[in-house]
């Protein structure tokens, strides 16, 4: 693979290592904001934590053959799905959860996770391509929201 | 090593988190600033490969480790926006329809990129790997697998794919915001577009739409993971069998376009 990329196996203790990392500067950035029930909001970063580490574990034992993304979202379907035994409680527990708050230390990591590669191949590149990747990511945007709004508006849902 | 990257990690969560939700109004526009583009900003501000001088307290190898960490580190916000896909089932059936048409809206990426990548910009065969996706892991595999890792085409999505490092998750917490703003869409449709197939992207662009409509929030983190979560299942196909042979087609027809225009004035 090529320079500064990033498609590497994931392993158990840096998957552990890294979630609960995360976990805990999603609990400083909820007390930083002034949320108050910090402990209904601990019990359910905890469950996240669990759901991750079982989407990891899920994408290994099917030998990788799709990514944790989807594994990770599979298992936290799955526990907050009506009818499922504890569901209700999952959710009464995850609802504590900032959605905002939790978002705020992953570009803390976005943003410390830039390399010197990364840096200098922008700089080599140069505006045209920054210009050409804005259209891309406004393209697929703007692109699936038309289609959206016009399924929602011809359904009438 | 890892004290230092934690020490810079709560420091920019905390400029976050402590400079809060901002909005800011022009005429009727509203821009919402969530903290997450401050601990963007904070983050950038200690990170030595941007701020030389900073290298003396935080090392230039934190990057490599908050870098490689940056795939794990999304997962909990993956994790918290599809818990809710179960309470809000009903809601996401109902749009099934929608969910599933949408993953066609991916193709507007090429659609508008293209054109300006080659008559404008003109750039040769770079142009397909560069606006053919999103550009980011699995697109980037899916390229170096097809035309090699020296191949224009694998120049063009690694471009792209170093930009989406630098920018384009915190491009996915202003985007939606401002378009938000025009008052065009359903926050619904929004919330479908969020789902790109990028974890960090899908993240940002849902948490600032929950932001923009604080009463539907829930609904929002359902269908937005709803929607990555189809965009994962059936990116790769739409890639093989749709998007990439009209990828080919448009950037011949292009090319032709600027042939001719250099030719005829």
């Amino acid at each position: 693979m090529a320079r500064g990329i990033n498609l590497i196996t994931e392993n158990l203790p840096h998957v552990l290592g890294v979630t609960c990392a995360a976990l805990g500067l999603t609990l400083v950035s909820h007390f930083a904001a002034g949320v108050e029930n910090l402990l209904t909001v601990a019990i359910g970063l905890s469950l996240l934590g669990i759901f991750v580490v079982a989407g990891f574990v899920l994408t290994w034992i099917t030998g990788e053959k799709l990514p944790p993304l989807f594994w990770v979202s599979m298992v936290a379907l799955a526990a907050g799905f009506p009818g499922v035994p504890g569901s209700a409680w999952v959710i009464d527990k995850i609802q504590a959860i900032s959605f905002i708050a939790t978002i705020t230390p992953v570009l803390a990591f976005a943003a410390l996770g830039i390399r010197a590669d990364d840096v200098s191949s922008f700089r080599q590149n140069g505006l045209k391509i920054a210009v050409v990747a804005i259209f891309v990511f406004l393209g697929t945007f703007i692109g699936s929201a038309l289609i959206a709004q016009l399924a929602i508006m011809v359904s009438g849902v | 090593m890892r004290a230092r990257l934690g020490l810079a990690l709560v420091l920019a969560t905390l400029a976050g988190a402590l400079i809060g939700v901002q909005r800011i109004s022009l005429a009727s526009f509203t821009i919402t600033l969530l903290p997450l583009v401050f601990a963007f900003i904070a983050g950038l501000c200690l990170n030595p490969n941007i701020v030389s001088p900073i290298e003396r307290v935080f090392p230039k190898a934190i990057s490599d480790k908050a870098g490689s960490a940056l795939a794990v580190a999304v997962m909990p916000l993956i994790a918290l926006l599809s818990v809710y896909i179960g309470p809000q089932f009903q809601e996401v059936a109902a749009l099934g329809p929608a969910l599933v048409l949408q993953e066609f809206g991916n193709l507007g990426t090429m659609l508008i990129a293209m054109p300006l990548a080659v008559l404008v910009f003109r750039m040769g065969r770079e142009a397909i790997g560069a606006t053919f996706s999103i550009g980011r892991e699995g697109g980037l595999a899916f390229i170096f697998g097809k035309y090699g890792g020296g191949s224009a085409e694998a120049t063009g999505v690694m471009a792209v794919y170093i930009c989406g490092t630098i920018f384009g998750v915190i491009f996915f917490s202003f985007a939606p915001s401002l378009i938000a703003g025009l008052n065009l869409f359903d926050p619904r449709a929004l919330a479908m577009a969020c789902g790109t197939g990028s974890a960090s992207m899908t993240g940002a662009c849902s948490s600032t739409l929950s932001a923009v409509y604080p009463e539907r929030a829930e609904e929002i983190a359902a269908l937005a993971a709803s929607s990555n979560l189809m965009t994962g299942l059936t990116g790769l196909f739409i890639t093989i069998f749709i998007t990439l042979p009209l990828a080919e087609r448009y950037f011949r027809f292009l090319s032709g376009m600027k042939g001719s225009d250099g030719a005829g004035h």
